[in-house]
């Protein structure tokens, strides 16, 4: 018997396309005659951690209520795992934790009583909601402030105690507004690790926050977001990179700065050297080009090097760059 | 410049477009109620008569609305300026206590003294016709003008000493009920059973015996001027603390510090530790009922206004029906009484159910935490339905004390009749005490949703609450204001008048308890926070009251 059969075609493996968490399209809202948000079209994938920035007023807190289910859209859709945040909101609310930018505690119940009180309204069952309370007090570190009355907490302390209760239901998705505002370093340092633990635990998170450096550590994707509309979304790194300028490396060489610079411009993936204070500023044409070039021209080439740099452009920057400043 | 709040404030207040609104509601409302009196006035009589009781009718309501204006006006201005940690910055500035006393005082009271204003020219009709003299003009108007400074300066300085809207406004009502009242109740007492002179002092710190001192007929000068220089003796009196007070009352950190203190004062509002473990059970049948029902103040609340006023009200029942030992007058008084306590018990209980139904929601909103609920899965349909539980828990038993009122004053007449022959108005007593008690429970079930309701709309507790008994109350209380008013007319439109009150009360209660719920099913989670919206381009709405802190920092706009 022959084998008839055709020779085996390697098979592709494929890659798993990241299915979206969160969906929104031509997002609208408007407040009397002002538009907020104007058409919002997002995309945030499951196990993402994502950052929400934009300027005071620019629609991100609008977009988070809405996701939250706690406004409605003056026009378009939003979806939440699957599920529409209008026609769906109850499906919407058991997926999710939303916490505000502002949020208010009743500063006379004990920290146990909050949490079981949301834990009630989550339908958690009693016998199941001690533990749960428990759990999510060890995550955020507030296991010794059980007993205490939350008006007796730090605002740091409130603060976990609110991401506390976001938790308490095991969402799958968090909708963060702010959460380090009016934190103190160390408070700030201690949120953002809890953030990564959540992220390893597999939740997805959006998160708005001004302070920008943290947000350029911590999360995977970003939105910006300006005047309702969107402006970026993607890596981190993207936004880098469509800023649409060449690598920027900076070189110390010890003497004959001249000679350097003539030795740089010898190479075609180098489109500018200049000389500035003690350094030279040298442009590469585009973002792929290795840095080691640079190195490598100026050792050959008989120049000493003593110090070789790449200019990071922050997400601070970018972030100025990309945007004017305005609001509704 | 002298008093620069005072300034701004009065140029913002004359902008706003509340003031000129209820000017015109309540110059509308007093013509409606002279109108009907003139219906159904009895127009045998001559027009000089007719004149004098409109005159009497209109200055009765007037004062009502000058004694009410404090608790609804001034009584949660700077108590909301100190919670919302505001007061404190106004000090930083050179601002002195009085300015921000005054500032405030202007502030919120220009309402009350416009409505006043637009109730002058019906007091001044009868002067026209030629029944009033310019003399009992005057002295009425500036009894009326002296009764609203004192009740808005004891809201003022109830405002300065507590903290919580509920209090401060619960407690400025009382206290001005008090003085209002005790006085007369003291005086009458004391001449029905101490004879000899000297009891005329006792009345002079009420301004109902101010107005009823102020009228021709009772009218001594000396008795009249005492009473206004007492009363404006009070009322400066009651502005004087604040203004000393106010630059230390900022330094009280209020919620924070009570809550951080414990021991009686928390064992007071949120009952024992085992009482809170029993009423966590509450969480698995409605968790918004067990966070609306947790403190307990609103309902000792109750039993301690409602449990004296019912020991008054049975007193007085107990002279009327027992065997006659005070005189047929005495007892005829006590009749008398008996009706208006039950009648005052009524609005009491129906005003904490709508401070109550009001307070919480609102706060919510104001605090910021009406949001991690509102995201919550609990559906609309939860939290209006645990937020009337709540209310039911708090004040079913003070419910139930003046239902007994309505039922024993409904009954009491046709036993009187049955044992003595003399009643003849018993049917008439029987179906308005019996239509009372069913109105008692239409009133409370609209003040509780519609309270609710404004709670979630409009921008504070205070305005919440006004705009509540204005809607649910104040048609069948003008009905009643008519009713009671129109004196000799009783006998002959009586009947109509009754049915016409519990027409009224019904219709209102139903229409307006069926809109608010479903309003409230449909609108509860499209409600941005107040105190926060950042994102919120369109900023707070036209009827918010600005902080006076933020008056107090720039240039007045022009």
């Amino acid at each position: 018997m022959t084998n008839n059969a055709p020779p085996a075609v390697p098979v592709p493996i494929p890659i798993p396309m990241p299915i979206p968490a969160v969906q929104t399209f031509g997002l609208t809202r408007f407040y009397g005659s002002i538009a907020a948000l104007s058409g919002l079209d997002l995309t945030v994938n499951r196990g993402d951690l994502f950052g929400f920035i934009g300027s005071n007023g620019a629609g991100k807190t609008t977009t988070l209520r809405i996701l939250a289910t706690f406004l409605a859209p003056s026009a378009g859709r939003a979806e939440v795992l699957g599920h529409d945040v209008v026609k769906d909101a109850d499906a919407v609310r058991h997926v999710i934790g939303y916490m505000p930018d502002f949020f208010g505690v009743y500063k006379d119940m004990e920290v146990t009583e909050y949490l079981d009180f949301f834990g009630a309204c989550y339908k958690i069952p009693t016998a199941q909601r001690e533990k749960t309370v428990n759990d999510v007090l060890e995550l955020v570190g507030l296991s010794e402030k059980k007993g205490s009355l939350i008006g007796a907490l730090s605002r740091g302390m409130q603060q976990r105690l609110g991401l506390a209760r976001v938790l308490i239901h095991d969402p799958q998705l968090l909708l963060l507004d702010e959460p380090a505002s009016g934190l103190d370093p160390r408070a700030r340092i201690e949120m953002m690790a809890v953030l990564q633990e959540l992220q390893r635990l597999g939740k997805t998170i959006i998160i708005s926050s001004h302070i920008l450096s943290e947000l350029q550590t911590l999360c995977n994707r970003v939105a910006i977001i300006e005047k309702g509309k969107l402006i970026y979304c993607g890596p981190v790194q993207g936004v880098r990179d469509q800023m649409g300028q060449g690598r920027v490396v900076w070189v110390r060489v010890s003497s004959d700065t001249a000679k350097a610079i003539e030795l740089l411009k010898t190479r075609p993936e180098i489109v500018e050297v200049v000389a500035e204070d003690s350094e030279l500023r040298v442009t590469l044409s585009n973002l792929d080009t290795d840095r080691s070039i640079v190195a490598d021209v100026l050792v050959h080439g008989g120049a000493r090097l003593i110090g070789l740099r790449e200019d990071e452009i922050g997400l601070e920057e970018v972030f100025m760059r990309v945007t004017r400043g305005e609001t509704q | 410049m002298l008093l620069p709040i005072v300034h701004r404030e009065l140029q913002v207040a004359a902008r706003r477009r509340g003031t000129h609104r209820l000017r015109f509601w309540l110059a509308l409302a007093m013509l409606g109620m002279w109108l009907c009196l003139l219906k159904f006035g009895q127009t045998s009589l001559p027009a000089s008569q007719q004149g004098q009781a409109l005159f009497r009718a209109s200055g009765v309501l007037a004062l009502a609305f000058s004694l009410l204006a404090g608790a609804f006006l001034t009584a949660d201005c700077l108590s909301e300026e100190k919670r919302d940690g505001t007061l404190g910055l106004l000090f930083l500035t050179k601002l002195k206590g009085y300015d921000v006393v005054l500032g405030k005082l202007v502030a919120t009271s220009l309402h009350g003294f416009y409505g006043l204003l637009a109730v002058f020219p019906f007091l001044g009709l009868p002067l026209l016709i030629g029944s009033v003299t310019a003399g009992e003009f005057c002295r009425i108007a500036l009894a009326l003008g002296a009764t609203l400074f004192f009740s808005l300066s004891i809201g003022m300085l109830v405002s300065a000493l507590w903290l919580g809207s509920r209090q401060t406004m619960t407690l400025t009502l009382v206290i001005v009920l008090l003085v209002a009242g005790i006085p007369p109740g003291l005086g009458w007492l004391a001449s029905s059973w101490a004879r000899g002179g000297g009891w005329a002092m006792l009345l002079a710190p009420s301004p109902p015996c101010l107005f009823w001192a102020g009228l021709e007929v009772n009218y001594s000068a000396p008795a009249f001027w005492t009473s206004f220089c007492t009363i404006l003796f009070l009322a400066c009196g009651a502005l004087v603390f604040p203004s000393l007070y106010a630059p230390r009352a900022w330094r009280e950190t209020g919620e924070a510090a009570r809550a951080q203190s414990g021991g009686g004062w928390r064992r007071l509002r949120f009952g024992s530790t085992a009482s809170r473990l029993r009423r966590r059970g509450r969480l698995d049948v409605n968790p918004f009922y067990w966070l609306a029902g947790r403190d307990l103040t609103p309902r000792w609340t109750a039993w301690c206004l409602l449990a004296p006023l019912f020991c008054v009200w049975a007193g007085c029942m107990l002279v009327l029906l027992g065997p006659n030992y005070v005189g047929t007058r005495n007892q005829q008084l006590c009749g008398l009484a008996s009706i208006l306590m039950a009648y005052f018990m009524h609005q009491v209980l129906k005003y904490l159910v709508t401070v109550e139904a009001s307070r919480w929601l609102s706060q919510e909103r104001r605090s910021g935490s009406i949001e991690p609920l509102l995201v919550t899965p609990m559906s609309e349909a939860e939290i209006v339905a645990g937020q009337r539980r709540a209310l039911r828990t708090f004040f079913a038993g003070p419910a139930i004390l003046v239902l007994v009122t309505n039922l024993v004053l409904g009954f009491g007449p046709a036993v009187m009749r049955q044992a003595r022959g003399s009643f003849s108005d018993a049917p008439l007593f029987f179906v308005a005490g019996i239509g009372g008690a069913a109105i008692l429970f239409f009133d409370l079930h609209a003040l509780s949703l519609v309270g609710t309701r404004l709670a979630v709309k409009t921008p504070g507790h205070r305005q919440a609450v006004l705009g509540t008994l204005a809607r649910v109350m104040l048609g069948p209380w003008l009905v009643v204001a008519c009713l009671v008013l129109m004196g000799g007319l009783l006998q002959s439109v009586a009947w109509e008048c009754v049915i016409c009150w519990l027409g009224v009360s019904a219709l209102t209660d139903l229409t307006l308890a069926d809109r608010a719920e479903e309003e409230l099913i449909r609108d509860l989670r499209d409600h941005p926070p107040q105190s926060t919206a950042p994102d919120n381009p369109a900023g707070p709405g036209p009827e918010t009251a600005e902080p006076l802190a933020v008056a107090a920092g720039g240039p007045s706009p022009q």
